[in-house]
């Protein structure tokens, strides 16, 4: 059974096409990339595939879930983190995971394990008012840890740290899938990290996917030495 | 449905507002200011022996009940404006709750947190202003209900409005009340009103509430059917929020208006 299996999504916001019938499979146990330039519609992607936005067209299964008929079964064990959510500065640590423990019915002291693999047993009794922008992200993959996930969804989760920090971010996320074998879906602009970590990129520009393939293949298949010359040959084809 | 999940939203907003001493004064500083200045105003009228064509406990009594209305639409519509101010929504949309275990989740904090506040200006209009508010009879438990239900519904109005207008609308918990308020006839009989507000105050619930609150401190018959009426009131405005919110959501997630939590 696939992680993510997406058929022809589309969506469009005021008459702008966001999404043209974007096919996405993501199997169990797989690292996958979702990359594209800033507007390509990774974004709304994501958000179609967490049921947060609803597509014009198309069908979402996750973890062998329709969506949105049995989206809170599909949900109960999906982890989700994004560089633009945050624990609330007004709440500790604990308090924050142990309310997101019972709004997936697990158990808060996963959640404080993970923090524990990410170096960070210590800050449990601080508020997110007290916490670093990278100790934040990390709470927050803590959390999505926590749900002992089959599958991970991660918008560009590693944008707001230093390389050390995003480096052990990585180190620790790949032990986990190795231990776990959960899925993976991330996006990033750190090519870099998108190399070292994920065995298949899905490449969208202007709402589609213009590629699908390891992200080696997709160097050499756009004449580039890496992924990044890649993403900008890409990027500027579409202008 | 399912209870860690309505009970993980109480505790959500439980946390912070018992470590936070503006939080706390926000749901106790402003009842105490309110019951301090309408508790004096009923003194000074007592002691003036000013002739009223109604107890002078109205004036306490509409307060007493109409904190409850105004608390309850607050807690309710704010918990979600809490979690678009901290960034949280889209973390809180992309796990398993359902909007029904969100907005239950909600209703019982905002018992919890009108209910604390309701409770301290009933015992502060007892000690102070030694106004007892079960002197308004046996029917002031049917008032509580009644004026709870109709504002948790002005609560689902506002999360429905928040919904389709983003932060633009983050004011109009407090706006909504002040719009509510005259035809909500709380400090004065209906028949105070113009003949259009009339007809507006037919349809409120709470107008009827407060007429048959202001009868029973004058000592007469209590009307029951009035607030039969208002029962009739509050489940069609509990109907038409809840219908108002859940369009508002679906058009929220059609329209990609997550976008504005990012």
């Amino acid at each position: 059974m696939d992680a993510i299996e997406a058929t022809g999504l589309r969506k469009s916001f005021g008459g702008m096409l966001a999404v043209d019938r974007v096919d996405l499979v993501v199997g169990e146990g797989e690292i996958v990339a979702l990359l594209g330039p800033n507007g390509a519609g990774k974004t709304t992607t994501l958000m179609m595939l967490l049921g947060i936005t609803e597509p014009d067209g198309g069908s979402v299964r996750l973890l062998g879930h329709p969506l949105p008929r049995e989206r809170q079964q599909a949900l109960q064990r999906l982890g989700f983190t994004a560089s633009y959510v945050e624990i609330p500065g007004d709440m500790k640590v604990w308090q924050f995971l142990d309310v997101f423990a019972g709004l997936y019915g697990t158990d808060r002291r996963r959640g404080e394990e993970a923090l524990e693999t990410l170096g960070l047993g210590t800050i449990l009794s601080r508020t997110g008012n007290q916490l670093s922008s990278g100790q934040r992200t990390l709470v927050g993959v803590a959390k999505a840890l926590m749900t002992s996930p089959r599958l991970l969804v991660m918008d560009e989760p590693t944008a707001s740290l230093d390389p050390e920090v995003a480096a052990r971010v990585r180190e620790v996320l790949l032990e986990e899938q190795r231990r776990e074998g959960f899925a993976v879906l991330i996006t990033s602009h750190n090519m870099a990290e998108i190399e070292r970590m994920c065995e298949r990129v899905v490449f969208l520009a202007g709402g589609r996917v213009v590629a699908d393939a390891p992200p080696s293949e997709i160097a050499a298949r756009y004449g580039g030495e890496d992924l990044e010359s890649a993403f900008i040959t890409i990027a500027e084809g579409q202008r | 449905m399912t209870g860690h999940r309505v009970f993980a939203v109480v505790r959500r907003h439980w946390y912070p507002m018992v470590r936070s001493a503006p939080r706390v004064v926000e749901n106790f500083f402003w009842p105490i200011v309110d019951i301090m200045l309408w508790g004096s105003l009923t003194l000074y009228l007592q002691r003036q022996h000013a002739e009223l064509p109604l107890p002078i406990g109205f004036l306490l009594g509409g307060l007493l009940l109409w904190d409850l209305v105004f608390r309850a639409k607050n807690a309710v519509a704010l918990t979600f404006i809490d979690e678009a101010y901290h960034r949280n929504v889209v973390s809180v949309l992309a796990s398993p709750i359902s909007p029904t275990e969100y907005l239950t989740g909600a209703v019982l904090w905002a018992l919890v947190k009108a209910g604390a506040s309701w409770l301290l200006l009933t015992s502060l209009a007892a000690v102070l202003f030694s106004f007892n508010v079960l002197a308004i009879g046996p029917a002031v438990g049917a008032f509580l209900g009644l004026l709870l239900v109709f504002g948790i519904a002005l609560s689902l109005v506002v999360l429905g409005l928040v919904f389709r207008f983003g932060h633009a609308a983050d004011e109009l918990p407090w706006a909504l009340a002040a719009i509510f308020i005259p035809f909500c006839a709380v400090f004065y009989p209906v028949s105070a009103l113009p003949g259009w507000a009339r007809d507006v105050a037919a349809l409120i619930p709470a107008a009827h509430v407060f007429e048959a609150m202001r009868a029973a401190l004058a000592g007469q018959p209590q009307g029951w059917g009035s607030l039969w009426v208002a029962a009739g009131l509050d489940v069609a405005w509990l109907i038409g929020g809840f219908v108002f919110a859940r369009a508002m959501f679906g058009l929220f997630r059609r329209r990609g208006y997550i976008t504005r939590y990012m």
